[in-house]
């Protein structure tokens, strides 16, 4: 019976034997059904249960199996829609396309590639002929199936149990897909310009893009950073193969890498790094800081040099410039000058009775005229060169008593030896194209003044020579001391001519005399040096004008050949004055060319030496006439002969 | 006042000058005329770099014009199913789609080649440029750019021709070129009826391939030719 359990069973009226599930309350008894025959009810109630039974169990089963079933197939659909990504060709001669798969719904799903090339038919559908070479979910087409300048339609299917998907189509078109692969061989090489280093980069393009013979054509780009630096600095280097790169900083590693692209294409991926160190050398900007720290050392050099010169001055210029000595008369004191006791000056000297006192000073001479004329040439150009030779040679020599009046200076002496036809010279800061010497003495009691002259246009001096002038104003120095001397000695004592004799005393007494006279540089002073320089044969005479009445003695030189008698002087007479007499007498001979003539007087005063013969012409009328000069003999004109002076020296 | 007069006469030199300046106009001259002594005549080598640089700067031009026409079309897919279907009134002329078809082919052969292409754009180019010209739409950025494409086709044509003739006369190719010429003529003009029914960008998108595979060939030609320099 439809009974099993709690429940009963209810016969299916449309099948027999089928049951029906129903609850209790509307059951309809199969039983009643069956109650005819009770065996057979219970015979088919078994039945029905033990078929109850086992539908349940196929239904559970059933069920159990139609809800895995379901479970299992919950995620299975149709593949997802796969996406080309790109298509590339890295010489323009093959390509390759990669899609990204969609989802494959829970199934196994195959990609397939398909495509169509424009200029073809419609359907004429090709298949990627290789799915490996490129890697997983591509497609790459060898160089069969590519063509240039044509638009390939390429999608790909995805396929699975389910369905299939296809992708969007691609158009491509190879010539526009071209991405290089990267440059190769990447070499930098280190190298100096002017000093400065600079990074030369090479490579090569990559092997497979055909730039030979003009497929392809690759521009360049190259990027280079410090090593720990954060930033690339890139160059654009064009097509060329190679590239200089400048700015770089010594001391640090480079990271260089190079990409390159067609003309119209791709870039490639950056080449694999190239490390290039570059070597901490001495900079440029070195040697200026070298050469800055040279300057400095050489100003401190400078400063302390002059800071020990400054200090040491004195010490220096002593060593370096040996002071010149003043002049210096030996026995001659300065001080004693200075301090005004001429007397004990002149008694060093061994001028006794120097200066002549006033009583003598009639016999003063006042003025030596010496005029230089340009007619009478005579010996002295003999004995110019000799004089010329001997300056210069004199030039050479030192002296040691270096003070030298300025009549016997080089300068003088060239001057005049010089100088072919005038005859000047500069005397003590006048300066005179007229070579006329004015030989003038002022004689005073108070200070003996010999002061030098020039006027007037010739020069008579003896003798008359270019050279002439300075001889005689030598000669005339040498005579005026002379003169002044023997005037002076005429109130002195005699033992002055003892010193007369000697060439070498007498013209230190020159000088001697003309510095005791005038402490004046500007009196000119016969050096004993010139003097022996001057070998005079000729005598020519002076003639005294007159003696003024500052007891001056004014010598005329007389012009030779002349001895014309000015008309004022009459009785003239030559005569040589052969001494003096107790520094008062002028001893004077009476005949010119006797020497050592019979004049009286002369034998105690023989202090002349035979060689020296002081000639002293007749003295002026005017001459006053003394106790002293008693035994001279003065003709209204007289002459002084400095030549003979001279003559010895 | 002292001013004023003195303006005056520099203002009138200053007129005089601009007008004598005016009417120096520049005009160009060839380098060299036929036969001239002492001219430095351009060789081969100089004259492929000229016609490949002119030709590089035509194919970069037409693709500047190209992208802009697809951006004013507002084409939103740039790789859309129509482009596929475009045809080119050039297809009809066989050439070397690969490498080692270009490179098999003779040097004739890929001259003719590069002159039939350059002939055929010269006529469609005109007329685009007219139909441009009278679109209001179009900016005059486009507009002279589509005139200087034109002119730019006709100077490289010459250019070509050029080259061709030197090499002929050097012997380096052939005197088979002559007979070409009038048939590739009759050939543009049909070719160029074609090319009036194309829009614009079809147009471009045609021309922009056209003369990237004359610049290619010249490429190719120069480094069969003369290999030394930067090949």
């Amino acid at each position: 019976m439809c009974k099993k359990g709690k429940h009963t069973w209810k016969p299916n009226p449309q099948h027999m034997g089928g049951c029906r599930w129903f609850t209790k309350d509307s059951l309809v008894s199969f039983s009643e059904a069956f109650s005819s025959k009770p065996s057979v009810l219970e015979k088919s109630l078994k039945r029905a249960e033990r078929m109850k039974e086992a539908c349940g169990a196929k239904c559970v089963l059933f069920l159990l199996f139609v809800l895995t079933w379901l479970v299992e197939n919950a995620g299975h659909t149709s593949p997802g829609k796969p996406v080309l990504l790109r298509c590339r060709s890295p010489e323009k001669e093959t390509f390759a396309c990669w899609w990204q798969p969609g989802s494959d719904g829970g199934l196994s799903t195959n990609y397939s590639l398909y495509y169509t090339m424009e200029g073809s038919r419609e359907d004429a559908v090709h298949e990627c002929p290789d799915y490996k070479t490129a890697g997983l979910n591509s497609c790459y087409f060898n160089k069969t199936y590519t063509s240039l300048w044509i638009t390939y339609t390429i999608s790909v299917v995805a396929q699975n149990a389910l369905g299939n998907k296809s992708s969007d189509p691609m158009f491509v078109d190879v010539a526009y897909i071209v991405q290089p692969h990267k440059p190769e061989n990447i070499s930098a090489e280190l190298r100096t310009q002017d000093q400065k280093p600079y990074l030369m980069v090479k490579w090569d393009p990559p092997h497979k893009a055909d730039t030979k013979s003009g497929w392809i054509t690759l521009q360049y780009e190259i990027r280079l950073k410090p090593e720990k630096g954060a930033e690339w600095e890139s160059h654009y280097a064009g097509q060329q193969k190679q590239f200089n790169v400048f700015s770089l900083h010594p001391g640090e590693v480079y990271l260089v890498q190079v990409r390159c692209k067609p003309d119209h294409g791709f870039w490639s991926e950056w080449s694999s790094t190239t490390y290039i160190e570059i070597p901490d050398y001495f900079r440029p900007r070195d040697t200026s800081v070298w050469i800055l720290i040279a300057v400095l050392l050489s100003v401190c050099i400078f400063l302390i040099l002059a800071w020990t010169v400054a200090i040491k001055c004195n010490r220096i210029k002593s060593y370096l410039l040996p002071p010149v000595p003043g002049p210096k008369i030996i026995g001659f004191d300065t001080q004693l000058l200075k301090s005004g006791k001429s007397e004990d000056l002149l008694n060093a000297l061994g001028c006794q009775g120097f200066p002549p006192t006033s009583d003598c000073e009639d016999l003063m001479v006042e003025f030596l005229e010496v005029d230089d004329s340009d007619e009478q040439k005579l010996v002295m150009n003999e004995g110019e060169d000799d004089l010329e030779g001997r300056v210069k040679s004199s030039g050479n020599d030192v002296d040691k008593d270096s003070g030298r009046g300025s009549c016997d200076s080089h300068t003088l002496l060239l001057e005049v030896s010089n100088s072919s036809t005038k005859t000047y010279a500069q005397v003590g800061g006048n300066s005179n194209n007229k070579g006329s010497v004015k030989l003038s003495r002022k004689s005073s009691t108070n200070g003996k003044l010999l002061s030098f002259e020039t006027a007037g246009e010739k020069t008579n001096t003896w003798p008359t020579a270019n050279s002439s002038f300075l001889l005689a104003r030598q000669s005339s120095c040498y005579n005026i001391s002379k003169i002044h001397r023997e005037a002076s000695s005429l109130a002195n004592k005699a033992d002055m001519y003892g010193n007369i004799s000697s060439a070498q005393s007498k013209s230190k007494e020159c000088r001697e005399l003309h510095s005791t006279v005038s402490g004046d540089q500007k009196t000119w002073f016969a050096s004993k040096k010139h003097i022996p320089l001057l070998p005079f044969k000729s005598v020519e005479y002076v003639e005294v004008q007159k003696l003024n009445q500052q007891s001056m003695l004014i010598l005329k030189p007389k012009t030779e050949g002349h001895k014309s008698v000015p008309p004022e002087f009459i009785g003239q007479e030559y005569t040589k004055v052969s001494g003096v007499v107790s520094d008062r007498v002028l001893l004077l001979l009476r005949d010119t060319g006797a020497q050592g003539s019979s004049n009286t007087q002369e034998g105690e005063n023989q202090a002349v030496h035979p060689s020296l013969q002081c000639q002293v012409g007749k003295m002026v009328g005017t001459f006053p006439a003394s106790p002293a000069l008693e035994g001279m003999q003065l003709a209204a004109s007289g002459y002084v002969d400095t030549a003979a002076l001279l003559q010895s020296f | 006042m002292g001013f004023d007069h003195f303006l005056f006469p520099v203002s009138v030199l200053f007129l005089v000058l601009v007008c004598l300046d005016l009417e120096y106009r520049v005009t160009s001259a060839p380098i060299c005329a036929h036969g001239d002594a002492g001219c430095h005549l351009l060789s081969v080598s100089d004259l492929f770099d000229r016609v490949i640089q002119h030709s590089n700067r035509m194919h970069s031009l037409s693709s500047d014009l190209y992208s802009e026409f697809e951006k004013e079309r507002f084409l939103p897919v740039r790789n859309q199913l129509g482009r596929a279907t475009c045809k080119c009134h050039t297809s009809r002329i066989l050439t070397p789609n690969g490498k080692e078809n270009a490179q098999r082919t003779d040097r004739e052969e890929l001259t003719q080649v590069i002159l039939r292409l350059l002939v055929s754009w010269m006529n469609p180019l005109l007329q685009f440029h007219q139909s441009v010209a009278h679109n209001e739409e179009l900016s005059n950025f486009s507009s002279n750019k589509a005139l200087e494409l034109s002119d730019m086709v006709h100077e490289l044509k010459n250019g070509v021709e050029k080259v061709a003739e030197k090499m002929q006369l050097l012997g380096i190719i052939s005197n088979s070129l002559n007979g070409v010429f009038p048939a590739e003529a009759s050939l543009s003009s049909s070719a160029s009826n074609e090319a009036s029914h194309m829009r614009d960008y079809e147009l471009l998108h045609c021309f922009r391939r056209d003369s990237d595979k004359v610049q290619n060939y010249l490429k190719i030609l120069k480094c069969k030719i003369v290999p030394e320099h930067g090949c």
